[in-house]
C-alpha cells in the first residue's frame, strides 16, 4: 500500500475506518504498515481517536435523567398501551364463545362454555382494566370509547400540534379531535380557559398566554372541557372603577346542526373537547373578564372565569 | 386459556421492559432530535411522535427489533432520525431556537466538576460548527454505526468516513485541542 495510490481525503476516511475497526485482514495490515511510515497520519489518527472518545463521553450523558414529570407521562402512556393490547386479546375469545356455533349441541354445553368465559382470569383482567382506568383517569380514557386506531394514535401522543378548521372571525368551533390532552390540560385545566393571540396550536398553548391585552387585539379564546355539558361563553368589560361597561354572549348551546353558524355551538360540549372562539376583538375597556358556564345535567353549573387587564 | 394467560404475561413483561428502556433513553432521544431540529419544541414533538408509535403497537416494535438484531435504544434513535427526515420531506420548517446552544448544553451535561466544564466547553464548539458536521458527530457520539449514518444521508460508508474525518478535524481545530492538553 503506497500513499500515492490514495487521494488525501480517502486516506483520512481510511483512518476513520481503521479507528472503527472496519478494516480487516490484509487490508488492515497494509494500512498499519503505511501508518508506521507516516507520522502526520499517526497524528491525525490520534486527533480522531481523542476527539471521538470525547464525543462518546459527552453523549453518553452520564447522570442526565429523565424528568419525573416526563417519566410519569411515559408510564401513563405505556399503561394505556398495555391495556389496549391486553384487551385486544379478549374479543377473539369472546367471539368464539358467543357466536352461534353448530358445535354447541345443547344448552348445557353452551352454558358451560359461557361460564368458562367468566373465569377467574377473566375477572382478574377486567379488574386490572378497571384499575388502569381509575389510574389513568377519565380525561384519558374518555378518548378511547371507539376502536378506531387513529384515535388511539392521536391520544397516545404526548405532544402535537393541531391545525384549526377554517372558521369565520369570532365564530366558535368545537374541536372533536382529541388534542394533545396531557399538555393541554396541564396548561389550562386550572380554570379551563386560555387565551392566545395566534391560532391556538399546542405550541402556542405552551405559554400561559398574555395576562394583559390591548384594545383591538384579536384573540383566540380556548376552553377545555373536563366534563360533558351545555356551554355558554360570554365576556364582561369593566372600567377602572369596576363598573360594568359592556357584556355580550359569544357562544351558547344550540343545535349541533348549526355548529358552523355565527356564535352557535353544539348543544353539548363533551369531555376533553376543546372549544375555540376565533379572533374575538378586545373591546375598549380597562378590564376584561371571560366567563364560561358549563351546565351539567339539569342542575349543576360550573362557572369558569378569567380576567385580563386591558391597555 | 393457558395460552391467553401466557400471552398476557408476555405482553406485561415486554411493556415493562420497553417502558424502562424508554424512560432511560428519553434524554438521549431528546438531544438527538434537538441536534437536528435546533428547536426544543420540535425536538420534543419528534420524540413524542416516536413514543406514540411505540405504544401504538409495542409487539410490532419488539418484532422489528428482534428481526433487525438491534437494541431498543438503537432502534429508537433510528426512529427519531427517520421521523425528522420524514418531517423535512413533508416540508416542515424548523425555526432555530436562539438559545439552542444553551439548551443543548443543559440537556447534555450535568457534571459540575472541572471535567464537566471542559465537556461543556467542548460542546459549545460543537454547536458552532456547521449543521451537517454537528448532526453527524452527535449521531456518532451517540453510537450510531457508519452504515446507519450512511443510510440516513444516502451516502456510501466510505463517503461518511471522509466526512467524519473532516468534521472531527474541524471540531478539534475549533476547540483548540482542549482534551489533548487536559
Amino acid at each position: 500500500m503506497k500513499r500515492e495510490d490514495f487521494e488525501p481525503d480517502d486516506l483520512q476516511g481510511m483512518l476513520i475506518a481503521y479507528l472503527d475497526n472496519q478494516l480487516v485482514g490484509q487490508e488492515k495490515k497494509d494500512f498499519e504498515d503505511l501508518l508506521s511510515r507516516h507520522e502526520d497520519l499517526q497524528a491525525d489518527l490520534e486527533i480522531y481517536k481523542i476527539t471521538s472518545s470525547k464525543l462518546t463521553e459527552l453523549f453518553d450523558m452520564d447522570g442526565v435523567e429523565t424528568p419525573l414529570s416526563v417519566e410519569q407521562k411515559i408510564r401513563q402512556a405505556s399503561a394505556f398501551g398495555e391495556s389496549v393490547l391486553q384487551s385486544s386479546q379478549t374479543p377473539e375469545t369472546e367471539r368464539a364463545i358467543f357466536e352461534p356455533s353448530e358445535k354447541i349441541a345443547s344448552f348445557a354445553a353452551a352454558k358451560e362454555k359461557r361460564s368458562r368465559f367468566f373465569s377467574f382470569q377473566g375477572i382478574t383482567q377486567m379488574a386490572a382494566a378497571l384499575a388502569l382506568g381509575v389510574i389513568i383517569g377519565p380525561s384519558l380514557m374518555g378518548q378511547f370509547n371507539s376502536s378506531d386506531d387513529t384515535q388511539y394514535r392521536e391520544a397516545l401522543k404526548l405532544r402535537g400540534t393541531v391545525g384549526l378548521p377554517d372558521v369565520k372571525d369570532n365564530s366558535p368551533v368545537a374541536i372533536d379531535r382529541p388534542l394533545d390532552l396531557m399538555r393541554l390540560s396541564s396548561k389550562i385545566n386550572k380554570d379551563g380557559i386560555s387565551v392566545t393571540k395566534s391560532a391556538p396550536t399546542i405550541n402556542s398553548l405552551r405559554d400561559e398566554g398574555p395576562s394583559t391585552l390591548t384594545v383591538g387585539d384579536k384573540i383566540y379564546i380556548n376552553f377545555y372541557s373536563i366534563r360533558d355539558g351545555k356551554i355558554t361563553i360570554k365576556y364582561e368589560g369593566f372600567n377602572k372603577a369596576g363598573d360594568l361597561k359592556v357584556s355580550d354572549v359569544l357562544a351558547e348551546g344550540a343545535s349541533r346542526s348549526k355548529i358552523v353558524d355565527q356564535n352557535v355551538l353544539a348543544d353539548k360540549l363533551s369531555l376533553d373537547q376543546n372549544l375555540i372562539v376565533s379572533k374575538f376583538e378586545v373591546p375598549k375597556v380597562d378590564n376584561l373578564r371571560i366567563i364560561v358556564d358549563l351546565v351539567i345535567g339539569d342542575t349543576e353549573t360550573i362557572t369558569y372565569k378569567k380576567s385580563f387587564k386591558v391597555d | 386459556m393457558l395460552a391467553l394467560m401466557q400471552k398476557s404475561v408476555h405482553i406485561r413483561v415486554m411493556i415493562v421492559s420497553i417502558t424502562d428502556e424508554v424512560v432511560a433513553i428519553y434524554p438521549k432521544l431528546r438531544v438527538l432530535a434537538l441536534s437536528k431540529t435546533k428547536n426544543l419544541s420540535d425536538a420534543e414533538d419528534i420524540v413524542q411522535d416516536v413514543m406514540a408509535k411505540v405504544w401504538e403497537n409495542p409487539t410490532k416494535i419488539e418484532q422489528a427489533i428482534t428481526e433487525l438484531g438491534t437494541s431498543t435504544e438503537a432502534y429508537l434513535k433510528r426512529a427519531v432520525i427517520n421521523r425528522f427526515i420524514d418531517l423535512k420531506r413533508y416540508g416542515k420548517r424548523f425555526k432555530d431556537d436562539e438559545d439552542f446552544a444553551e439548551k443543548l448544553e443543559e440537556s447534555v451535561v450535568s457534571d459540575p466538576t472541572r471535567r464537566g466544564l471542559l465537556l461543556r466547553d467542548f460542546l459549545k464548539h460543537l454547536t458552532k460548527i456547521g449543521d451537517g458536521c454537528r448532526e453527524l458527530l452527535i449521531e456518532r457520539g451517540m453510537g450510531l454505526k457508519q452504515a446507519e449514518l450512511a443510510e440516513a444521508r444516502n451516502l456510501t460508508q466510505s463517503a461518511v468516513n471522509k466526512q467524519i474525518a473532516k468534521c472531527l478535524k474541524q471540531l478539534h481545530e475549533r476547540s483548540g485541542g482542549i482534551f489533548h492538553e487536559a
